[in-house]
């Protein structure tokens, strides 16, 4: 192999592009030739440093832009589709700045695995984002009919609390979990006309916990490989005897 | 009834969507980092990494499903960059490999074997400065390559030049790194 022929190849012999025949000859020529193992030795060098340096030459985007990028994304999310088997009506215009909200906790959070705080951050992100872009039809919802149909639809064996009017506690329906790719079903609720989402996770199990996010008070519990998490902005007071109401009646 | 039967929601229909702009914002660091280099401004990098993500969710529908959407992206990220560059008109987009060339070669050399002196004892900044020195074709070369580690032909498509000029780019900026670095480990 010539000079010539190692100079057409050299990158691809140095990123490991070449086949077996041809790396041979290219290192046989090498052993005999000082100029071009120089320049194999300068330009391999070169590659390794900024590959292993790659890292901290590529900073993290600013969250601004994060944010900003998002945006841009939310404008494009057909939410209609999405909702259409539950004959959900899609309303107001907070819907970008909602998805916004929880696209940008995607990208600043991930998927919430751990920490109770970032979870319950992302579960009252969709607990907005649910409240605020779907108006439901008729009056409460049928808990049977709610249940059957989540294990239609997901495969989910959910046991869901049904209205309870002396609470003032009115069932409206449910649906899968965007903010955590789908792993996550949501029941809604009204309290005296405030909105309360029960998150079923199935095959999870966590510590018992009150969470605190912004006004929303979170209580997280587990039983039987589901961890249940009631959310609300409501007082602790007024979110008790629902919270005991709940656990009553799933177990 | 609010819960009411009927159309089952089509699993691929409601994810796709989301799907794409999800894969898409998880370019972002790459996306910046590369806008960086190519326009030395974190505000300038900003503007041109936002409009890239402008312009990919209204072409979204061009985008094949299966192909690789970071590349993609990258490509509409290069055009962005050399459109504006074209509207601005502040300096040549070619590269003149000769006078290039010629400024490599007067660089001192350094006495020391390349995998020393590079591995051990090179300090980051002195490799940002030393990458953000290279001429834009060969910095985007090098950068596209041994970073983002995309293949010869992608970045072909991205800088819109056939796959021997990336190879040769990538050889010289590469060189020209390695030189740069010697000389400042000289003084």
């Amino acid at each position: 192999m010539s000079c010539q022929d190692v100079d057409r190849l050299m990158t691809p012999y140095l990123d490991a592009e070449v086949g077996i025949r041809d790396r041979e000859a290219i290192e046989g020529h090498l052993g005999g030739c000082p100029q071009c193992a120089r320049r194999a030795a300068v330009e391999g060098s070169a590659r390794r440093v900024v590959m292993v340096k790659a890292s901290i030459l590529s900073p993290r985007a600013p969250n601004a832009l994060r944010l900003r990028c998002a945006a841009l994304a939310a404008r494009r999310v057909p939410v209609r589709a999405s909702w259409a088997v539950f004959g959900w009506r899609v309303v107001g215009l907070a819907t970008a700045g909602l998805v916004v909200v929880g696209l940008a906790a995607t990208l600043l959070y991930g998927v919430v695995t751990h920490s109770p705080t970032l979870l319950v951050a992302e579960l009252t992100i969709d607990h907005l984002k649910c409240f605020a872009l779907f108006e439901p039809r008729g009056g409460q919802a049928d808990p049977g009919a709610v249940a059957n149909r989540l294990q239609a639809d997901y495969g989910w064996r959910l046991a869901i609390p049904a209205s309870l009017p002396r609470e003032h506690l009115t069932l409206l329906g449910a649906r899968r979990c965007f903010s955590t790719d789908g792993r996550v079903a949501h029941v809604l609720y009204r309290h005296g006309g405030r909105p309360v989402s029960l998150f079923m996770m199935p095959k999870t199990m966590r510590e018992a916990a009150r969470i605190a996010f912004g006004i929303h008070i979170a209580r997280i519990w587990s039983r039987d490989q589901t961890t249940y998490v009631l959310l609300a902005s409501e007082s602790e007071p007024d979110l008790q005897p629902i919270a005991s109401y709940f656990q009553a009646s799933l177990f | 009834m609010p819960f009411m039967p009927g159309r089952r929601a089509d699993a691929d229909e409601g994810a796709e969507a989301p799907a794409f702009e999800r894969g898409a914002l998880a370019c972002i660091d790459s996306l910046y980092g590369t806008a960086l280099r190519l326009t030395a401004n974190p505000a300038d990098a900003e503007d041109l990494v936002q409009d890239t993500y402008l312009k990919a969710f209204r072409a979204s529908d061009q985008f094949q499903p299966g192909t690789n959407l970071k590349a993609w992206l990258f490509t509409i990220l290069h055009n962005t960059f050399l459109n504006r560059r074209r509207r601005a008109v502040k300096e040549p987009v070619a590269v003149e490999t000769e006078e290039i060339e010629r400024a490599a070669v007067g660089l001192p050399g350094n006495p020391e074997t390349p995998e020393q002196l590079l591995l051990s004892q090179t300090l980051d900044a002195d490799l940002q400065a030393a990458l953000d020195a290279l001429p834009a074709a060969f910095r985007q070369a090098v950068w596209l390559r041994d970073v983002e580690e995309f293949t010869y032909a992608e970045i072909a498509a991205m800088l819109d030049v056939p796959i021997g000029t990336v190879m040769s780019r990538i050889s010289r900026g590469r060189r020209m790194l390695y030189e740069r670095l010697s000389a400042v480990k000289v003084h």
